[in-house]
C-alpha cells in the first residue's frame, strides 16, 4: 500500500506514442512514449518527452547494497546526471497538475538535480500575487521512507511557536500534549509548561536576542534535537514577572489528536468545542469518541488552528459526522473530488482508482475495524477555527461541508491555501513533491491557493486574502488554553453564534502583545523534535 | 506412487485450509498486559519482517490500549511545522491486529496476505469491548 508509484509506470504504458498533449502556452506538442513504442533517449528533443520509466532509477551515484528502511536490495543502475534530470523532466510532464506551464529545458545542461528540479514547475501566480505552486521541493528517501506506529513520535510533548523567528526573537509554547491514561507524563508536562510560555534561554544562549552560527545551533538544536540529550530551557510563564528553568529531554510520545472535545454551556444550550491537531489513522478512533461525547450540541466550534491535515479519508469521516446522513446522502455524496492533469480526465493516474472521495459512513480501517457506523451531530453549520497552519486535508474539511451546504463560518486568520497534493516520488535517493492533483467539493468549487479568509479580514499591504466565508479575522490568543471560553477565537466565534457580527476580541490586558501574528509566514512551529528542519534565522 | 503422492498433498491442503478457518475463528480481538522488553523486542521484529522494513518507532504501550496497531510513514514537516505531505489519498497506514487464538497470542498483517506470526514472548488477553 505504501508502493503504489510504480503503477503509474503501467497505465503510462497504455498510452501510445505519438499522443498529444499539446500546450496552452504555444510551446510544441508533447509526445509521450513507452520503452516498447519509442526509441530509446539519445539527447533532448523539444517537446518530445520519453516515458519517465526509461530514465527512472539511472543513477549517477547509484545505491548499492541493502536499502535499510526496505531490507531489500536497491536497484539502481548506473546513470548520469542528465539522466536524473531527463526523468525529472518526463516524470513532471506525465504528472505534474500544471505540465503544460513548465518550460522544456534541456536536461543535459543543469550539472545537477538540485538546479533543474526547481525549475520544472509553473510561474504564475495567484490573485494575491503569491506563486500558484508553493509546493515543490525534496526530501531525502532514506528518512522519508522511515516508518512508526501512527501517532508516535519523539519530542517533549509541547509545540513551540517562533512568533518571529529573527531577532528579537519570540518563541512560545502553542500547546501542550495532555496526560492520558497511558501517558501520564511527557517532558513537556513534567516541566510545567502551559501554552504562552515564553522561551528565552536554551542551554545558557540567549534565545532572543543571540546571533552567530554556534548560537543558532545550540538554539536549534534545543528546540529540535538530533541527538538524544538533556536541554535546559529559561521560560517565563504568561503573567509572570519572575522566570523559570526546567530541563526536558525529548522521549516517545504518543500524540493525541483530539486533546479537546468538551460541552460548553452557552445560551442555555450545550455547545460544542473539539480541538483536532492532525489527521492521522489513530484520529479515526478518537474523533468517535470525541463526536461521541458531544451528542446534543447545537453548535460545534471545531479548532482546526494547528491542523496541518493529513488522510482525506480522515477528513470525509469528521465531515460527515458533523453533517450527519441526511446532508451527506447517507454517505452517498461527493466530499471531495480529485483532479489529476488533462490527461487524465477521470482516473487516478498513480493508482488507477476512481477520483472520487464521497463522504464516509463508516469507519476505513485506519484505526477502527471497517465497516462501523460513524456518529453524526447533524449540524446544518460549523464553525471553524484558522490560522495560517490551517493547511491542505483540514481545508478539506472546510470546503467539502460547504459542498454538501453545511453553513461553514470561520474565526481566526487566512487558512495556508493548498488544495492541492501529491504522490511523493523517489529517484536515485531523492523523494520528489511536485503538485499532481486538485481537490474540488461537490459543487466544484476549489482552488483555494491563498487560502480561506474570513470576510471581514482587511485588506492592505501585506493581507493575503483568500476564498471569503463568514466570519471574522481575529489572531491567534496564546493568553488562553486552547478550548477556554475566553480564548480570542472562540470568545468570538460564540458571541457570533448568536449575533452574526464581529466583536472585539479580548485585549488580554497587558498580555495583548502575545497574541499572534495573523499573517501566514510570520510564524513557524516546531512540533516533534528530531523530526525538523532548521528554523531559526539570523 | 504418483497418485498416492498427489492424495497426499491434496489432503494436506485440505489440512492446512482447515486449520486456517479453525485458528480464524477462533481469533478474539485482543491487547497485549504486561509488556515486557523481550514482548516489545517481538513485537516490533515481527512488524519489520511483514513489512520488510528496518526499524520502526513503536511506543512502549503498542497494542495494550487497542487491538489495532497502525504503522505510517514518520510524518514530515516544513519549517512551518506543516506536513510535507498534507493530503494523503490513494493510499492507508498499514494495520496490524492482534488476536488471541486459543491460547497464543498472534499478530496479523491486516493485508491481502494476512500474514500470522504467533508471538511467544507475549501476553495478551481479549480486547475490552470499545
Amino acid at each position: 500500500m505504501l508502493r503504489t508509484f510504480a503503477i503509474v509506470i503501467c497505465l503510462l504504458g497504455l498510452s501510445a506514442c505519438g499522443g498529444s498533449g499539446g500546450s496552452s502556452l504555444g510551446s510544441p506538442p508533447t509526445q509521450n512514449c513507452t520503452l516498447m513504442t519509442c526509441p530509446q533517449p539519445t539527447g533532448w528533443v523539444q517537446g518530445v518527452y520519453p516515458a519517465s520509466s526509461s530514465f527512472a532509477q539511472k543513477c549517477a551515484s547509484p545505491r548499492s547494497g541493502i536499502d535499510p528502511v526496505t531490507q531489500r536490495s536497491y536497484t539502481d543502475v548506473k546513470g548520469t546526471t542528465t539522466d536524473e534530470n531527463n526523468f525529472l523532466r518526463s516524470w513532471t510532464n506525465e504528472l505534474y497538475l500544471w505540465y503544460s506551464e513548465v518550460p522544456d529545458l534541456n536536461p543535459a545542461n543543469y550539472s545537477t538535480t538540485a538546479s533543474y528540479f526547481p525549475l520544472l514547475k509553473t510561474s504564475a501566480t495567484t490573485p494575491s500575487g503569491a506563486p500558484k505552486d508553493k509546493f515543490h521541493f525534496t526530501y531525502p528517501t532514506s528518512t522519508w521512507e522511515q516508518l512508526s506506529q501512527s501517532g508516535v513520535s519523539v519530542g517533549y510533548g509541547a509545540i513551540f511557536f517562533l512568533v518571529q523567528a529573527s531577532p528579537p526573537r519570540r518563541i512560545l509554547v502553542g500547546y501542550v500534549q495532555p496526560a492520558t491514561s497511558s501517558q501520564t507524563s511527557t517532558p513537556a508536562l513534567a516541566a510545567a509548561l502551559v501554552r504562552g510560555d515564553a522561551i528565552l534561554q536554551i542551554d545558557g544562549v540567549d534565545a532572543v536576542n543571540a546571533t552567530g552560527d554556534a548560537n543558532l545551533a545550540t538554539l536549534n538544536e534545543g528546540l529540535s534535537p538530533t541527538q538524544a540529550a538533556t536541554h535546559t530551557f529559561l521560560v517565563q510563564d504568561p503573567g509572570a514577572s519572575g522566570t523559570r528553568t526546567v530541563s526536558m529531554a525529548a522521549q516517545t510520545i504518543n500524540e493525541t489528536t483530539v486533546p479537546v472535545a468538551t460541552k460548553l454551556p452557552f445560551n442555555n444550550t450545550q455547545v460544542g468545542y473539539m480541538l483536532f491537531n492532525d489527521q492521522l489513522a489513530t484520529s479515526e478512533k478518537e474523533l468517535i469518541a470525541a463526536v461521541n461525547s458531544l451528542q446534543g450540541v447545537t453548535d460545534l466550534f471545531l479548532d482546526l488552528r494547528y491542523n496541518g491535515g493529513g488522510y482525506l479519508d480522515i477528513a470525509s469521516e469528521l465531515a460527515y459526522m458533523i453533517a450527519g446522513s441526511a446532508r451527506t446522502g447517507a454517505g452517498s455524496s461527493t466530499f471531495e473530488q480529485t483532479q489529476f492533469n488533462s490527461k487524465y480526465p477521470g482516473t487516478d493516474p498513480v493508482t488507477g482508482t476512481s477520483t472520487t472521495t464521497l463522504f464516509h459512513a463508516t469507519t476505513q480501517n485506519f484505526s477502527v475495524p471497517a465497516g462501523q457506523a460513524l456518529p453524526s451531530l447533524n449540524l446544518s453549520r460549523v464553525f471553524i477555527l484558522t490560522g495560517p497552519d490551517t493547511c491542505s486535508a483540514s481545508e478539506a474539511i472546510m470546503n467539502g461541508l460547504r459542498g454538501v451546504n453545511v453553513q461553514v463560518i470561520q474565526v481566526g486568520s487566512t487558512t495556508c491555501g493548498k488544495p492541492y497534493g501529491f504522490y511523493p516520488q523517489d529517484n536515485c535517493g531523492t523523494t520528489y513533491f511536485s503538485i499532481q492533483f486538485q481537490g474540488v467539493n461537490a459543487m466544484g468549487q476549489g482552488g483555494y491557493s491563498d487560502g480561506f479568509t474570513p470576510a471581514n479580514q482587511p485588506s492592505g499591504p501585506g493581507a493575503i486574502i483568500g476564498v471569503s466565508l463568514p466570519g471574522c479575522s481575529v489572531a491567534d490568543d496564546f493568553t488562553h488554553a486552547l478550548g477556554d471560553p475566553n480564548e480570542g477565537l472562540l470568545q468570538v466565534a460564540l458571541a457570533y453564534s448568536t449575533t452574526p457580527t464581529c466583536s472585539v476580541p479580548p485585549s488580554g490586558s497587558s498580555l495583548a502583545s502575545l497574541k499572534r501574528a495573523t499573517q501566514p509566514g510570520e510564524a513557524v512551529h516546531v512540533r516533534s523534535p528530531l523530526r525538523e528542519m532548521r528554523i531559526l534565522r539570523r | 506412487m504418483k497418485a498416492a503422492v498427489s492424495r497426499m498433498i491434496i489432503a494436506a491442503g485440505v489440512i492446512l485450509l482447515a486449520g486456517c478457518a479453525t485458528s480464524s475463528s477462533r481469533d478474539v480481538p485482543a491487547v497485549i498486559v504486561n509488556p515486557t522488553p523481550q514482548s516489545r523486542a517481538e513485537l516490533s521484529l515481527a512488524v519489520q519482517r511483514a513489512l520488510h522494513s528496518g526499524p520502526v518507532l513503536l511506543a512502549d504501550d503498542a497494542l495494550t490500549q487497542s487491538s489495532l496497531l497502525p504503522i505510517d510513514r514518520i510524518p514530515r514537516r516544513d519549517s512551518h511545522g506543516r506536513l510535507l505531505n498534507g493530503l494523503e489519498i490513494g493510499r492507508k497506514p498499514e494495520v496490524f491486529r492482534l488476536v488471541q487464538s486459543g491460547s497464543r497470542c498472534v499478530l496479523i498483517h491486516d493485508d491481502v496476505d494476512q500474514l500470522r506470526q504467533p508471538l511467544t514472548a507475549t501476553r495478551c488477553q481479549p480486547a475490552p469491548r470499545s
